[in-house]
């Protein structure tokens, strides 16, 4: 009886002790619970100019949002010139209907550079993300979400 | 390990106090209830508090120096005051899909009303009605609240029961670019009414098979008004 209970104590150490590098995989898969709303800004959004443009992907401009350090990257193509800013995002929620928010958005490009907009979110629980309006000195343009 | 020998033990010793309390308190206030035959009772002119009680039933509290007669203040038998815990399995449709979970609560029984403080947990397996995981990837709901429940009919082992819950729920909805996050979205206060027929199996394990309703009241939303159905497994 001790015998067994010397072998099994030891092999369950061994075994814990080999797992000890496979730890760390696991712990990723735990998740964590956060109390603020999600950030919905992510990928890229474009804006075209009619729909022939939009399913040949030429798209007049492009925001493309990364959420993890919450920067974007702006990129403008007109007549033949293109603009390229990058910069970070803020943003707050006026109303949060899980598929439709709205709010406004702030983008800093640095050298002073600061664009407030007002957005408008669009999104389907079945296709995702549709479309981000943003609004600005009452003109508004729509991008649409773009793979 | 010692410490949670300790800590096991202190705990077994502190409900069974409480068990002790209530139950204690409960024959305290029955005032010499008789165990008499009424017929055994002697009439002559001096009635003891247990003879009063063995002719009324044990209805009658009786005071020989205040020749004070009082109907009623008596219960005719000690309260079964008692402690509970319940488990649950439950599902329910919501957004179309069924989700499912458990609950565990625990409280006071007081003859037939029981008291108990719940904590639930569903999960759904379509978040937000579609398992594209485009927008959302994940969805749970969780609530912890008040449940007060009656039994309201008993024939046998046969019972009906009937209940109300209320509590704070939350909504944990996961997006698709948050890293394993949940975040918490909709939450307020829900009112779930509950009916039920159950089975006494033996002494206090009561199975039961029941449908409730509910309905997030404050602030309204309506994705979580549903029915649902729950066995009560212990």
């Amino acid at each position: 009886m001790k015998k067994l209970a010397i072998v099994f104590f030891s092999l369950l150490v061994l075994v814990l002790l080999a797992s000890c590098d496979q730890v760390n995989n696991l712990v990723g898969l735990i998740p964590s619970f956060e109390d603020k709303l999600p950030n919905i800004f992510e990928g890229t959004y474009a804006s075209f100019e009619s729909d022939y443009d939009m399913q040949e992907g030429i798209y007049t401009e492009r925001f493309v949002f990364v959420p993890t350090d919450n920067s974007v990257t702006y990129r403008s193509v007109a007549d033949g010139n293109s603009i390229s800013k990058e910069g970070k995002y803020s943003y707050s929620y006026s109303s949060f209907q899980i598929t439709d928010c709205n709010g406004y958005l702030t983008i800093d490009y640095g050298d002073g550079d600061i664009e407030v907009f007002s957005f408008l979110y669009h999104a389907t629980a079945l296709e995702g993300p549709v479309s981000l309006t943003l609004s600005q000195n009452n003109t508004s343009t729509i991008y649409y979400y773009w793979d | 390990m010692n410490k949670l020998k300790y800590i096991l033990l202190f705990g077994i010793l502190l409900m069974s106090c409480l068990q002790l309390f209530a139950a204690g308190n409960a024959s305290a206030s029955s005032n010499a209830a008789s165990t008499m035959n009424p017929a055994d009772v002697k009439l002559d002119g001096v009635l003891t508090a247990e003879e009063a009680n063995a002719l009324t039933n044990n209805r009658m509290s009786y005071d020989p120096e205040n020749y004070d007669y009082t109907f009623g203040l008596i219960p005719p038998r000690d309260l079964d005051i008692h402690f509970t815990t319940h488990i649950y399995v439950e599902t329910a449709m919501i957004h179309g899909f069924p989700a499912l979970g458990g609950t565990f609560d625990i409280g006071i029984g007081v003859d037939t009303v029981t008291i108990s403080l719940y904590a639930r947990f569903l999960h759904f397996f379509r978040p937000m009605g579609s398992d594209t995981g485009n927008l959302y990837v994940a969805e749970e709901m969780s609530e912890v609240g008040l449940s007060f429940k009656v039994r309201a009919y008993e024939l046998g082992r046969f019972n009906v029961n009937l209940g109300i819950n209320t509590g704070w729920y939350q909504q944990w909805l996961m997006h698709y670019a948050s890293n394993n996050t949940y975040n918490m979205v909709n939450n307020g206060v829900m009112l779930r009414p509950e009916a039920s027929i159950g089975w006494n199996w033996l002494g206090r394990w009561n199975m039961e098979l029941g449908f409730f309703y509910q309905t997030p009241l404050y602030p309204a939303y309506e994705g979580y008004q549903a029915w649902g159905v729950f066995v009560k497994i212990a």
